[in-house]
């Protein structure tokens, strides 16, 4: 209980666990996992994407995600069109006549991200109080009554949005909730809150990761997929949690701590 | 005998995703947000006339009346 495993040690981990006869061919995916999937530029996606290919779809291994990952996998997906699709409109080229305040905030805040990317390494994705300071110059004259910015965001997001959860269902992504009676056999303990909170505790994780964990606690499922260091710090510091699969820059990344792996 | 393609949702999923941050607006859809800006928004989103544009225009209403 409680181990790490690379995905180099995959291999050897699986052909050892897989016949244990309580093992269920099945496993959680956290929510780095898919958004890794969206960055072509970060060291960890083709990794990842071919782990995922290889080593899970190969072996007949379904995926499955709680309430929590999809929300914040759609989550991301949307602040990054809306950044994306913002920041066009600065572009010299551009067609977009956005109102003039707006284009001096993004052009202000994109400068920002910018250079926090060329030195941080952090992504070019807005915050959502940045979001919201861009909608606000979007606001329809006063006796006008009407809302130009959910025009427009239906315009930049709604299409593409629906794309991305079809395409995310059709990869074979199954959503589990312990509340559909149809879904019920996948877990064996009900999921309280009591549970999420001893988890965080236990490493000071975020309570959103700590329902991640919880869900795969309360399943049959052996193992976690994930490229979040605080889960797989949370998984080394508790030694009741599951089994947690990791990219080996993370594995490597976790020998720091100088817990047994 | 023809090779088994391997399946690779997730490599055909990334590729999705990269599909739907690439497009770009639709001529269409950029017509209909300036239409939208242009109707809601009285501010400086409207195309600067000229001063001597001006000018001309006013003397061409002098001499219509």
């Amino acid at each position: 209980m409680g181990r790490l495993i690379s995905f180099s040690g995959f291999d050897a981990y699986y052909s050892k666990t897989s016949i244990e006869s309580s093992f269920v061919n099945g496993t959680i995916l956290d929510t780095n996992i898919l958004i890794s999937l969206m960055y072509e530029v970060k060291l960890t996606h083709d990794e990842i994407v071919n782990f995922l290919d290889e080593k899970i779809v190969g072996n007949g291994i379904s995926c499955y995600t709680n309430v929590i990952t999809t929300a914040e996998f759609l989550n991301i997906f949307r602040r990054i069109l809306l950044t994306e699709h913002l920041c066009d409109s600065i572009d010299e080229f551009s067609k977009l006549n956005f109102p003039k305040k707006s284009k001096y905030l993004i052009k202000r805040l994109y400068g920002e991200y910018k250079h926090r990317f060329d030195h941080e390494k952090k992504d070019i994705i807005f915050a959502e109080s940045h979001l919201k300071q861009i909608r606000d110059t979007f606001s329809g004259s006063a006796h006008s009554g009407l809302k130009p910015w959910p025009e427009l965001t239906q315009e930049l997001l709604g299409d593409e949005l629906e794309v991305v959860y079809k395409a995310y269902e059709k990869a074979g992504i199954i959503y589990i909730s312990p509340n559909e009676d149809n879904q019920k056999h996948y877990f064996n303990k009900k999921m309280i809150w009591e549970d999420t909170i001893k988890i965080s505790a236990s490493s000071g994780l975020a309570i959103f990761d700590a329902m991640i964990l919880n869900a795969l606690q309360c399943s049959h499922f052996s193992f976690l997929i994930t490229a979040d260091v605080d889960i797989a710090y949370a998984t080394l510091a508790n030694c009741e949690i599951k089994d947690v699969v990791v990219p080996d820059s993370i594995f490597k990344e976790m020998k720091k701590y100088n817990f047994k792996i | 005998m023809s090779e088994i393609k391997k399946k690779t949702p997730f490599r055909d999923l990334a590729n999705t995703l990269k599909s739907v941050r690439q497009k770009p607006l639709s001529k269409k859809q950029i017509e209909k947000i300036n239409s939208i800006i242009k109707r809601d928004i009285e501010e400086d989103t409207e195309e600067v006339v000229p001063i001597k544009k001006i000018a001309i225009s006013k003397k061409e209403e002098q001499s219509l009346q």
